[in-house]
C-alpha cells in the first residue's frame, strides 16, 4: 500500500534561519521565531500543547550528509 | 511501524534540476516528555551518521546541562571539526519509548533536523527504506 508523503515544501518555504512550530498532524506552522524557547511558548500561547519543532536553515538548502 | 516520508523545500536559486520541486527526506518525528511540557522533534534517519546527533538548543529544553556531556568531535562533508555533548535520553517513536546516548550540539543550527544514525538507533531498530513508496518501514530490534 502506497503511504502518502507529508509535504511541507510550500508550508516551509520562505523561512531562514529560524525555529519553527508545527501543529500535529496538519503540519500547519504555527509559531516562527530566533530561539527555540519563544516559539514554543508561542505555540502554546495559540493552543497547542505539543508543537512540532523544526529548523529551517538558510535557504533551504540541498542535504548531502 | 509505517512512517511517511515528508516533502521539504528547495532552493531554486541553488538546484541543477529546474523541475525539481522539493526533497523527499526520511524524516520522522520523535516526541518528547518532559516536565516543562511535551513536544514534538522532526529527525532525519540518516544512516551515514555513526550517531544520534540534534540540536544543543532541544538538549537545553529538556533541562541538559548541555557541556557537561561526554565530548565528541565529529565531521560532515565540509570536513569542518564539529563539537557534540552525549548525554541518555528518552523519547518515543511512534509511541514507542526509545533511550540512547545522543549528541547535542551548537554546531547544528545549520541545519533543519536531528539525526538519527546508526549507534544509537540503527543498532536498535531495523530500518527499510521504501523511498518509491514515500515509507519507511522501522521495526524494534526484540534483542537488545
Amino acid at each position: 500500500m502506497k503511504v502518502k508523503s507529508q509535504d511541507l515544501s510550500k508550508s516551509l518555504k520562505g523561512y531562514s534561519n529560524k525555529w519553527i512550530a508545527l501543529k500535529p498532524k496538519t503540519a500547519k506552522v504555527v509559531a516562527v521565531s530566533n530561539s527555540l524557547k519563544s516559539v514554543i511558548k508561542e505555540a502554546r500561547e495559540k493552543g497547542v500543547d505539543r508543537p512540532v519543532l523544526t529548523r529551517a536553515p538558510k535557504n533551504y538548502g540541498t542535504y548531502i550528509l | 511501524m509505517d512512517f511517511k516520508y515528508r516533502k521539504f523545500p528547495v532552493d531554486s536559486n541553488n538546484c541543477p534540476f529546474p523541475n525539481k520541486k522539493s526533497a523527499l527526506r526520511p524524516v520522522i518525528q520523535i516526541d518528547f516528555e518532559t516536565s516543562n511540557g511535551n513536544f514534538g522533534y522532526l529527525v532525519l534517519i540518516d544512516s551515514g551518521a555513526d550517531y544520534c546527533i540534534f540540536h544543543a538548543s532541544i538538549g537545553e529544553q529538556l533541562g541538559l546541562d548541555i557541556k557537561s556531556g561526554k565530548p565528541l568531535t565529529f565531521f560532515g562533508t565540509s570536513g569542518e571539526p564539529q563539537k557534540a555533548y552525549f548525554h541518555k535520553v528518552t523519547f518515543k517513536v511512534g509511541g514507542w519509548e526509545h533511550t540512547c546516548e545522543v549528541g547535542f550540539s551548537y554546531d547544528m543550527e545549520k541545519l533543519a533536523y536531528g539525526l538519527l544514525g546508526q549507534d544509537g538507533f540503527f543498532n536498535k531498530w531495523m530500518v527499510k527504506f521504501e523511498y518509491q513508496k514515500e515509507n519507511i518501514d522501522l521495526r524494534e530490534i526484540k534483542s537488545r
